[in-house]
């Protein structure tokens, strides 16, 4: 310690002064030879505000404070320590400490700056100099919401991406489309790219493990996919060790989940009023009550609570030479129906390796396991548990008096409970995904990656039906079936990336890659019947074989890209993309795809003409056009085969015969192509206090992949083609980030807005197609591919509610020719696609609370409720609506509901407007409240962080659809034949609460 | 560069590695589990089992039971309201082009007419010297003997289908007219005839596949339908003379699942369950037996009934009609497998009971000639089943003989699928059902004689023309 000089200075020997000389003698035996105290105020970088509450650490050690409410910190620490800045918001700051003793430090806001780095196809630009339109959802957003699988957490979150769950079934993974459907038989699935290889599925992911999310929507940045990339692209970056001490971080969360609503259907009583008035108007003979003296409540023996369990540990760090980043996690969801759930375990492992100054060896290894049990679907018909807990007579107990499970002679459905157990569907997956690569730094603006990508993939299913509890096991003495799985994957990939600034002035960067992949896939399956009891459900314990079989296929795909960017002084900006792509999937005649793509830009900002518009803080004009590609999903599909299995038994054995199966191949087909136009615009004002994005879509598709229906007389029911039509999706996309209170008290608000529209611009002459759920008893499609309309628009007749003289169902007759045709009188009556869709977020900050609220919504959808013909048809004496009890009864009512009927002799069911109905809605989807644990006190339990929150999910839902909920889709992800309900698991509302520590 | 260290250069090397170039080969990739067409249709194998796919498709589920529920449905056998919503509306002829049942089998009809067209289109390639004897023209025979078939029951539901003999005929080919297409299938008859053996090696083949025997009793029906009468009885001549043919002592041996391929089969479909298991079973059977309650499919008429009462025809009431709980179920398939759809019991298509049938109604319509030979070919049936013989006293003229025949038709063949047909023509087939129907107060509309063309097919095939009053 420097001798005080007290000649120089006149020294009032104060009580602080002794404070202050006690206070150093005792710092002084625990702290190195040359402590000092360093102190500083920490700020927002953006606005130059105090931040109080900052954690200020000395890395690797126990030794921290906390800046005071004018942002001030004081803190004793050695020449050489390193300080660490931190607070939830911002990124983390770390100063090395040298000669000064006053240390400012400006805090950068997670808001995505524009310094901010984007990762794109094969690299990374900063946010400024971006030409395309990529959205970003950064782990903040995704982090603690209660939903397993990643891509239940960004719905809403990114404009022209529209993410929806089919249902509501544990494991289930939502459908993504981004900017609209192109396809009609390829796939609609974005690629997703995981670290850099695209192999492995979001739903294997754990998204604690994710350090941000990156979605592709133009071509421009897709085109450097190639050929498949017209879907957009997923882009997931994990989490990367940083340097510093182990920081170990454990959470835990457990959730609640509910039914949102159920469906009101009839009690016994009116159950039987209106049945027997339609099995007399039918002229059958009516139930007799007394036969039945049940009154059960189906929906409330079928659905429970369910539960979802999630925890993680996760230990990263390293030094200047290895970074790692290891995590363990385990995620459960028992769902709201038994015997429905789905659990998984994740295991990552990152590690970036130094080994020397210019070559980094990096690997990334997530190995996931899952488990699960699903319940079953009757498809289209409404046998299946959820159909049946809706529409099982009340009439019915659900075990005889002996304890077995009760039948009807009455109706070919069996009690939802039945059902449940009557059959057992399970399954298990083991997935291995591992990216190694290696980067040489050949000059400090060139530098050369190797890299290795491989996935190994392992599942299996068993499904029982079994001999002893419905009607169905018990005619058929049981039936077993089985089937494992393989995929193996692999993928090389060398890159030669440039990048260089000239003087400031020009900045190039360019990047060659060259890449092939090859896949493999082997399935073997089973079956068995004869089972006389259900105890061993497999395959071992059939008494008759009945089939076994393998298939397997292989796929491969070579590819040569180049991109070159350039951008002079920061104010003009160019790319250009091309890539070339050879598939196996396509005959010689086709087998290489060309996609080409260029993207502009201009920061408005920096023109001198604007330097006078302070509060702009930065403005870039954009705009990109480009091509990208898509094959087919089979593997052969331009090979005529013959497969064996058309049999016929003679001289006492099956006899194999060979055929070339129901689709005419074609050695002409490639690939389908979609070229995309976008504009957009990117203000930032008041100093990044306020960020606007809007962009202009048009994407056209054509030479769509079809398998067109041709006539049956030729044998055959369809043929592969590249049919010349198009299809078209154009619309805006608009993004606002506003930070409306930045003091003591943090508002932010996020809205996303997209709007876009489908249309099916040209059928080539082909007619129209029906697609969609077949409905026998309606007898005909749901939905139509046509010209001039959208995509799975809904097709049918026109209802004009119930004649008030017959109580038939009266349908317009469109051409006013004095019948109703099936050709003349059906038309276009509902659109599944929304007009518009988005979200609004608000996240407020008060020292260490946090609330987010998010409403998301889409409006203009509509919903074929095909569950409809069902609850209002009394067929097969099912259960109905509470709404039907408003059916037509004699000459001069007035309703909606036709007459009861049994069996529908005057066809009022048919498809037609009578299924459609609003699927619009607006749902409170998350709100979360976040509490983080005062830093000062959590220090003496060694803890770092300590934060508990709790979370409700979909807890609130305005909309008018009658069934479980508005997002729904029988077909799962399928583009043609989207926004039917029929019977699917119901959606959930959940309540959870969690923990996360960080040591 | 600074000088890289061992290691870092040997990890460089090993990178390097990485960069291999692909073989050409490496885009090329062909299915594992089946043949690819350059491979197949090489050898009298392939040939062979491309006619196994050719018997598969009149054997599929659909074909082999819609073809005989469909037509029996319009018919006085079978009771309004028998089956699902799709059949009940086939009873009562409320249907229209987008009936579900009639969509289906005009589907399996051309999917089995495909497996010909394939066939024959493959086995051109293929030198006949690589096959036995005359083995390659027996094939092609046997395959066009079913496509005839397929036709003829087309034309004679639809009327003037599209006609499509080969895989390079317009895929968008429309209506072909009837005459056309019953030419086709004489032609197509008359060659195999001169082709097929009387007899394979076997006898599941000789009745499981088609013979020379089989491809005249199918021309016999055509000409009886065309009411070419003369060479109608030549070819059930043929038939009964052939030598191959008996008919059983015991009528209901016919339908009983233990005799298979006897020897009055002629065609005979072949099912082994649960595999290749006969569809047709499953859903007629009646609940005593398989105790599937709720299925209310196929009963048969009290009309029906009745008939054979007014006969005092007890033998084939009984192996004909099930007097089960529920109705009056169809009994001509009674084994019910081990399970649903999984029924082992063959389907007889033509018997020799139908060559007698033939001969006596051709005899008689060129001429009534009393206590001949149509009344001996009329009586052999009659015989069998113990009822009275006919003489010239009972049926003193051709329109009472005629009557005669076409009431014992009904009662032999009842429920094999050849009632609507007879029907059809007879012409009798608007008073009959307007009778049954209606009692006669309402009058069948004429261009109900004919099935729609599924709505479906018309959308695709804007060459496809619908038949008039659809």
């Amino acid at each position: 310690m420097r001798k005080i000089i007290f000649k120089k200075y006149k020294f009032k020997f104060k009580s602080k002064h002794i404070a202050l000389l006690l206070y150093l003698s005792i710092i002084s035996t625990s702290l190195f030879a040359q402590s000092n105290i360093i102190n500083g105020v920490v700020r927002d970088a953006k606005d130059k505000s105090a931040i109080p509450g900052v954690n200020v650490y000395i890395s690797n050690t126990k030794n921290g404070t906390v800046t005071d409410l004018n942002g001030r910190y004081s803190l004793n620490a050695s020449k050489g320590d390193t300080l660490i800045f931190s607070f939830i918001g911002y990124d983390d700051e770390k100063i090395i400490v040298g000669e000064a003793t006053t240390i400012n430090v400006n805090l950068t806001s997670e808001f995505i700056s524009l310094d901010d780095v984007i990762v794109i196809g094969y690299g990374q630009v900063k946010k400024k100099d971006l030409t395309t339109s990529v959205a970003t959802v950064s782990s903040d957003k995704i982090a603690n919401r209660p939903v397993g699988i990643i891509s239940n957490a960004l719905k809403g979150l990114a404009t022209g991406v529209r993410v929806s769950s089919p249902d509501g079934s544990p494991g289930k993974e939502p459908v993504i489309r981004v900017r609209g459907i192109t396809s009609i038989n390829a796939s609609n699935t974005p690629l997703v790219i995981i670290d850099g290889a695209p192999a492995g599925s979001l739903k294997d992911l754990n998204p604690e493990n994710i350090e941000s999310i990156q979605i592709l929507k133009d071509a421009s940045s897709q085109a450097i996919y190639g050929s498949r990339g017209a879907a957009g692209v997923i882009i997931v970056t994990t989490k990367q060790g940083k340097e510093g001490k182990p920081n170990v971080s454990f959470g835990y969360s457990f959730a609640m989940d509910n039914l949102i609503k159920k469906l009101d259907v009839l009690k016994r009583d009116d159950y039987l009023t209106l049945q027997n008035e339609a099995l007399s108007n039918a002229g059958y003979p009516t139930i007799d009550p007394d036969e039945y003296p049940y009154n059960t409540d189906w929906q409330d023996e079928t659905y429970k609570q369910g539960a979802k369990h999630n925890a993680y540990i996760s230990i990263s760090g390293g030094n200047d030479k290895n970074k790692y980043y290891t995590s363990i996690g385990y995620f459960k969801d028992e769902g709201i129906v038994d015997r429905s759930n789905y659990e998984r375990l994740n295991i990552k492992i990152n590690n970036d390796n130094q080994v020397s100054k210019r070559l980094l060896i990096s690997s990334r290894l997530n190995i996931s396991t899952n488990d699960w049990e699903g319940i079953k679907h009757g498809g289209g018909k409404p046998t299946g548990v959820i159909a049946t807990a809706v529409i099982y007579p009340p009439i019915f107990p659900i075990y005889n008096e002996d304890g077995t499970y009760y039948h009807s002679p009455l109706t070919f459905l069996e009690s939802p409970v039945a059902e449940l157990y009557g059959s057992m569907n399970q399954g298990k997956g083991y997935n291995l995904n591992g990216t190694f690569y290696g980067e040489l730094e050949i000059l400090d603006y060139l530098k050369f990656r190797s890299t290795l990508s491989i996935n190994g993939s392992y599942w299996e299913r068993d499904y029982f039906l079994d001999p002893t509890i419905t009607q169905w096991g018990i005619s058929n003495n049981g039936q077993a079936y089985s089937e494992t799985n393989f995929n193996s994957y692999y993928m090389i990939e060398n890159r030669l990336q440039f990048n260089k600034n000239f003087k400031d002035i020009h900045n190039v960067s360019a990047v060659l890659v060259q890449s092939a992949e090859e896949s493999k896939y082997k399935k073997l399956s089973g079956s068995a019947t004869g089972y006389e009891r259900g105890n061993i459900p497999y395959l071992s314990a059939g008494s008759e074989k009945t089939d076994a079989n393998t298939y397997m296929s292989e796929q491969t795909l070579t590819s040569y890209i180049a991109r070159i960017s350039y951008s002079f002084k920061d104010k003009y900006l160019g790319t250009f993309n091309y890539r070339a792509d050879g598939s196996s999937k396509f005959g010689p005649d086709n087998k290489y795809g060309y996609f080409p793509s260029a993207s502009i830009g201009w920061r408005i900002s920096n023109e001198n003409f604007m330097s006078s518009f302070t509060f702009i803080y930065d403005m870039k004009l954009r705009a990109s056009y480009g091509r990208v590609g898509k094959a087919p999903s089979s593997s052969y599909p331009w090979q005529a085969v013959y497969s064996p299995g058309y049999n016929y038994p003679l001289d006492g054995a099956i006899q194999t015969g060979y055929y070339i199966g129901g689709t005419l191949p074609n050695s002409a087909l490639k690939w389908e192509t979609t070229d995309q136009l976008d504009v957009g615009i990117d203000i930032s004002l008041m100093s990044g206090k306020i960020n606007f994005s809007a962009d202009y879509f048009n994407k056209t598709t054509t030479d769509l992949l079809f398998k067109i229906p041709v006539p049956i007389t030729t044998g055959f029911w369809r043929a592969w083609r590249n049919l010349p039509g198009e299809i078209s999706n154009k619309g805006f996309e608009f993004t606002l980030n506003t930070k409306n209170i930045n003091k003591s008290l943090r508002w932010l608000t996020d809205i996303n807005l997209t709007l876009d529209k489908n249309k099916v611009e040209s059928l080539a002459g082909l007619d129209p197609i029906e697609t969609g759920l077949f409905q026998e008893n309606i007898g005909a499609y749901t939905s139509i591919i046509m010209e001039g309309e959208s995509l799975g628009a809904f097709y049918g007749y026109v209802t004009q509610g119930v004649d008030p003289e017959t109580g038939k169902m009266i349908f317009k007759d469109l051409n006013n020719d004095g019948e109703i045709s099936p050709e003349e009188d059906r038309t276009v009556i509902g659109n599944p696609n929304p007009d518009f869709y988005g979200s609004i977020g608000n996240t407020f900050r008060f020292k260490g609370l946090e609330l987010y609220l998010l409403l998301e919504g889409s409006y203009g959808n509509d919903i074929f409720n095909a569950t409809r013909f069902n609850l209002f048809s009394a067929y097969d004496i099912s259960n109905m609506s509470v709404d039907a009890l408003s059916r037509w009864q004699k000459p001069g009512d007035i309703t909606d509901i036709p007459q009861l009927i049994t069996n529908d002799p005057y066809k009022n069911f048919r498809a037609s407007s009578f299924y459609i109905e609003d699927g619009s809605y607006l749902r409170i989807k998350n709100i979360t409240l976040s509490y983080y644990l005062n830093p000062d006190w959590i220090k003496k339990i060694f803890v770092k962080s300590l934060k508990v929150y709790a979370s409700l999910e979909n807890i609130k839902t305005f909309s008018k659809y009658s069934g479980y909920d508005p997002e729904v889709s029988w077909a799962g992800g399928s583009g043609t034949a989207q926004g039917i309900d029929y019977f699917n698991y119901p959606q959930i509302k959940t309540v959870s609460f969690g923990v996360n520590v960080q040591f | 560069m600074k000088t890289m260290n061992k290691y870092s250069l040997i990890l460089f090397a090993t990178m390097l590695l990485f960069t291999t170039s692909c073989g050409e080969d490496f885009l090329e990739r062909y299915p594992i589990n089946s043949i690819s067409k350059e491979n197949f249709y090489k050898t009298p194998d392939d040939a062979e089992s491309g006619l196994i796919a050719a018997y598969d498709g009149v054997q599929s589920f659909e074909y082999s039971c819609y073809i005989r529920e469909v037509p029996d449905a319009f018919t006085d056998d079978c009771p309004v309201s028998s089956g699902d919503a799709p059949n009940m509306e086939l009873n009562d002829f409320t249907f229209d082009a987008t009936n579900l049942r009639i969509r289906n089998l005009f589907h399996v009809i051309y999917i089995a007419i495909g497996r010909v067209n394939v066939l024959l289109d493959g086995i051109e390639n293929i030198d006949s010297d690589l096959f036995e004897n005359n083995r390659k023209n027996e094939i092609i025979a046997e395959a066009k003997t079913l496509r005839a078939f397929h036709y003829f029951n087309l034309v004679r539901l639809w009327g003037n289908v599209p006609l499509v003999l080969s895989l390079k005929d317009d895929p968008f080919k429309g209506n072909t007219p009837k005459e056309e297409i019953y030419n086709a299938i004489i032609n197509d008859l008359k060659w195999s005839i001169e082709q097929l053996p009387d007899r394979h090696e076997t006898e599941s083949r000789t009745r499981g596949t088609i013979t020379k025997g089989a491809a005249n009793i199918i021309l016999a029906d055509v000409y009886l339908t065309l009411g070419r009468w003369n060479e109608a009885v030549a070819c059930a001549n043929a038939v009964i003379n052939s030598g191959v043919y008996n008919l059983l002592n015991n009528y209901d041996d016919l339908f009983n699942p233990n005799y298979e391929n006897t020897e009055e089969a002629i065609f005979e479909l072949q099912f082994s369950g649960p595999k290749e298991a006969n569809g047709l079973a499953s859903i007629t059977l009646p609940p005593e037996i398989d105790r599937q309650w709720w299925k209310k499919y196929y009963l048969a008429s009290d009309n029906l009934k009745d008939a054979f009462d007014e006969e005092s025809d007890n033998t084939r009431l009984h192996s004909t009609i099930y007097f089960s709980r529920r109705g009056l179920h169809r009994w001509k398939t009674r084994d019910n497998g081990t399970g649903w759809f999984t029924s082992p019991q063959n389907l007889i298509t033509y018997r020799l009971a139908y060559a007698y049938l033939v001969k006596a109604e051709a005899l008689n319509e060129i001429g009534y000639n009393a206590n001949g030979e149509a009344f001996n070919a009329l009586n052999i049936i009659r015989k069998r089943v113990n009822l009275p013989e006919y003489t010239s006293t009972n049926l003193n003229n051709q329109e009472e003989f005629r009557n005669a025949v076409w009431k014992e038709r009904r009662l032999e063949l009842a429920l094999e699928g050849f009632r609507w047909f007879d029907l059809l023509r007879t012409n009798r087939a608007i008073e009959v059902v307007s009778e049954f129907l209606w009692d006669g107060e309402q009058t069948l509309p004429e261009y109900k004689l004919l099935l729609p063309f599924p709505q479906e097919d018309l959308d695709v095939n804007p060459n496809l023309v619908q038949n008039p009053g659809w």
